[in-house]
């Protein structure tokens, strides 16, 4: 659930982000308390609070105070924006390392990625025909 | 003084010990002395309102035997067992000493109370309508119930407090110190005997009730003074 | 900050040797803080001044401004249930919990009584025959129903199964939320206790070698493996906490956090990059190597408080 590399607030914080990037808090909802989210995953409370706080700070979570925290306007917009400039460093960069290691040329690590791209999306259309196909009969 | 009585209350929390215990050692006590004169009676064919028999029979001391090993552990324990537990709960050592000299005086009480009760059934049934002298007795008072009152309140007082005094050696020193103890005190008494036994005689005989409770008295006060200063500086181990 | 025990100089000794040897520290109030060490590190010594149950040979220790020896409107206000607590005599659990409830000022009966139900103690038997594991469960109940404001656990978990160990993390974590307090907890049980902790404080041989939030540790260093003089090499010029050399191979404990220079160094040197547990990180400080390490950087581990 956690490792020992980093912080749990800000693993944690990431955890909620991920969340509400993929929708299971829509924004203007509710996200669970800091005593809820310490009982549910087993830690200090003030870890707990310390990762809500951290997404206040960076506008993601709105404190409502007596009532409690929600998700941001336009967060979604924000961790988005986040996660394409992390997309860079995080996946990109170790792509390429990766190549270099291979010794794969840039334009061998593109044509890789197209074909990829391209069986990910037929396996993905085979899928949905064989669901139809179960569905019909 | 609520913090005094806490510690007091620690010690008397165990009904059982505090109020059954004595109630089933006198019990016992009773029936033995019961089937013993009985026994006694049957055997020798006597005539139990002779002054001769009653004499006789006001000779049972098993009431004072029988109590004194029980209160010497009660008050050992008081004190070796339940100290640990005090100060977990948060007591200081000067509340507990004299919680637990509160709780020693209650018990004191309840007992020369209980015994004076006794001494009044065992009158109103005409010595338990068997001529069994239990209470009755020529060292608590021959009938008398305000000496029976002083005397089992003195000599239970007594016995929890030297108790208490050995179980304080042993919390602040260790093993050795009831041992220590045990030794100086044989070696006090002896010393002391050796001096007087020229007189040893006379001073017997000239021995009052009135000399012996003012010497129980005197003995209780020195046993609690040593708790005391035992205590004050012991830790827990 | 607000401290609500204050350590200086605090030393104890028995018999020559130090259990405590000039420990000077603060606690911090109304959080849970973890005592961690090897056996004989000096923490339930260090529980044992803290509560006035042993004095100390020489240093001061004050729990919210005051001496607690001897001093009743503090010591209502401590809650100390040893790993080897005696009890009175012929003692049962009621006569227990009935002092308990009589002697501690905020004591919440609801709660020992869920407890109790929980961790399943037995009502028959005398205290002096539960077993070590029920013994456990006693002092926890009495530790956590108490609401003491200043409360002690030492080594709460001994004879405890997994189930009734989880119950404990759970019970305390509620109890503490609801009703927050200040808590200090002792443990070997690092790996499955560090997030309950918000603080901890590492002793080893009665000294403090470190005293940080725990989010601060976590991450704060990482561990190298590999040819051991690839090891050597990495860590001449790093703050090391302990090193392992076991014929070629090594592994060393590096005492910063792991950065993009030195990913690419161990690339470099073929060295393995690992996370370092808190526990990993306790017992690194126990093995006591860091007599290796640089004197000047020694120095730092021995932070306190702010």
């Amino acid at each position: 659930m956690f490792d020992d590399s980093r912080p749990i607030f800000l693993q944690l914080a990431d955890r909620i982000a991920d969340d509400i990037l993929r929708g299971v808090y829509p924004e203007g909802a509710q996200v669970p308390s800091t005593n809820e989210l310490a009982a549910h995953l087993r830690i200090n409370p003030a870890t707990a609070g310390k990762a809500l706080t951290t997404l206040v700070d960076r506008e993601i979570l709105v404190k409502r105070r007596g009532i409690g925290m929600f998700v941001a306007a336009g967060a979604g917009e924000r961790l988005a924006d986040e996660r394409r400039q992390g997309f860079i460093e995080h996946f990109i960069r170790p792509l390429l390392g990766e190549a270099r290691t291979l010794g794969l040329a840039t334009s061998d690590l593109i044509r890789l990625i197209e074909n990829e791209a391209r069986e990910h999306r037929s396996r993905e259309d085979g899928t949905r025909e064989n669901e139809a196909k179960e569905t019909a009969s | 003084m609520n913090r005094i009585l806490k510690v007091s209350r620690l010690h008397l929390n165990k009904y059982d010990n505090v109020v059954f215990t004595p109630l089933g050692i006198i019990a016992t006590v009773m029936v033995v002395s019961i089937i013993i004169q009985l026994a006694i009676q049957r055997g020798t064919g006597a005539d139990v309102t002779s002054a001769e028999y009653i004499d006789g029979a006001r000779w049972n001391q098993g009431i004072i035997w029988s109590l004194p090993g029980f209160l010497v552990y009660y008050g050992v324990q008081a004190v070796a067992t339940t100290y640990p537990f005090a100060l977990a709960l948060g007591t200081t050592r000067r509340n507990f000493i004299l919680g637990t000299m509160l709780a020693y005086i209650v018990q004191a009480a309840y007992i020369a109370v209980l015994l004076v009760v006794l001494l009044g059934l065992e009158l109103v049934t005409n010595h338990w309508f068997m001529g069994v002298y239990v209470l009755d007795v020529h060292l608590l008072g021959a009938g008398n119930a305000w000496m029976l009152l002083a005397s089992a309140f003195l000599g239970v007082l007594f016995c929890l407090s030297i108790g208490g005094l050995f179980a304080a050696v042993w919390v602040r020193f260790g093993n050795k110190g009831p041992a220590i103890l045990g030794l100086a005190l044989g070696l006090a008494v002896a010393l002391t005997l050796l001096v007087v036994a020229p007189e040893l005689g006379e001073i017997f005989a000239g021995l009052t009730r009135g000399a012996v409770a003012l010497a129980a008295l005197v003995a209780i006060l020195v046993a609690l003074v040593g708790t005391w200063f035992a205590m004050r500086r012991a830790s827990v181990r | 900050m607000t401290a609500a025990i204050k350590a200086r100089g605090l030393t104890r000794r028995y018999r020559g040797a130090p259990a405590l040897d000039d420990v000077t520290l603060d606690i911090q109030d109304g959080i849970i803080t973890g005592l961690l060490g090897r056996n004989g590190a000096g923490k339930t010594t260090f529980m044992s001044l803290a509560t006035a149950q042993d004095r100390p040979s020489s240093g001061t220790i004050s729990v919210h401004g005051h001496d607690p020896f001897e001093r009743a409107a503090t010591l209502e206000q401590l809650c100390f249930v040893r790993d080897n607590q005696r009890y009175p005599d012929d003692y049962k659990l009621k006569h227990a919990i009935r002092a308990a409830s009589f002697s501690y000022p905020h004591w919440s009966q609801d709660t020992a009584d869920r407890l109790i139900e929980q961790f399943r103690i037995p009502a028959k038997p005398v205290v002096k025959k539960f077993s070590r594991g029920q013994l456990s469960a006693l002092g926890i109940v009495l530790g956590l129903a108490s609401r003491s404001p200043i409360t002690f656990f030492d080594e709460p978990y001994l004879g405890l199964d997994a189930t009734a160990r989880h119950i404990f993390y759970d019970e305390l974590l509620r109890d503490y939320a609801e009703h927050p307090r200040t808590i200090i907890l002792s443990t070997h049980l690092i790996d499955e206790m560090d997030r309950l902790l918000e603080r901890v404080v590492i002793l080893d041989r009665g000294r403090v070698v470190r005293h940080a939030d725990v989010e601060e540790l976590r991450g704060g260093s990482f561990q190298v493996a590999g040819r051991s003089s690839a090891v050597d090499e990495f860590v001449r010029d790093r703050p090391t906490l302990s090193r392992r050399i076991v014929g070629g191979l090594g592994t060393a404990v590096v005492d910063s956090t792991l950065g993009d220079e030195d990913r690419a160094a161990a690339a470099s040197l073929s060295l393995d990059i690992s996370p370092v547990s808190l526990q990993d990180l306790v017992a690194a400080y126990g093995l006591g190597d860091t007599a290796d390490a640089d004197p000047a950087q020694h120095a730092q581990h021995e932070r306190s408080a702010a």
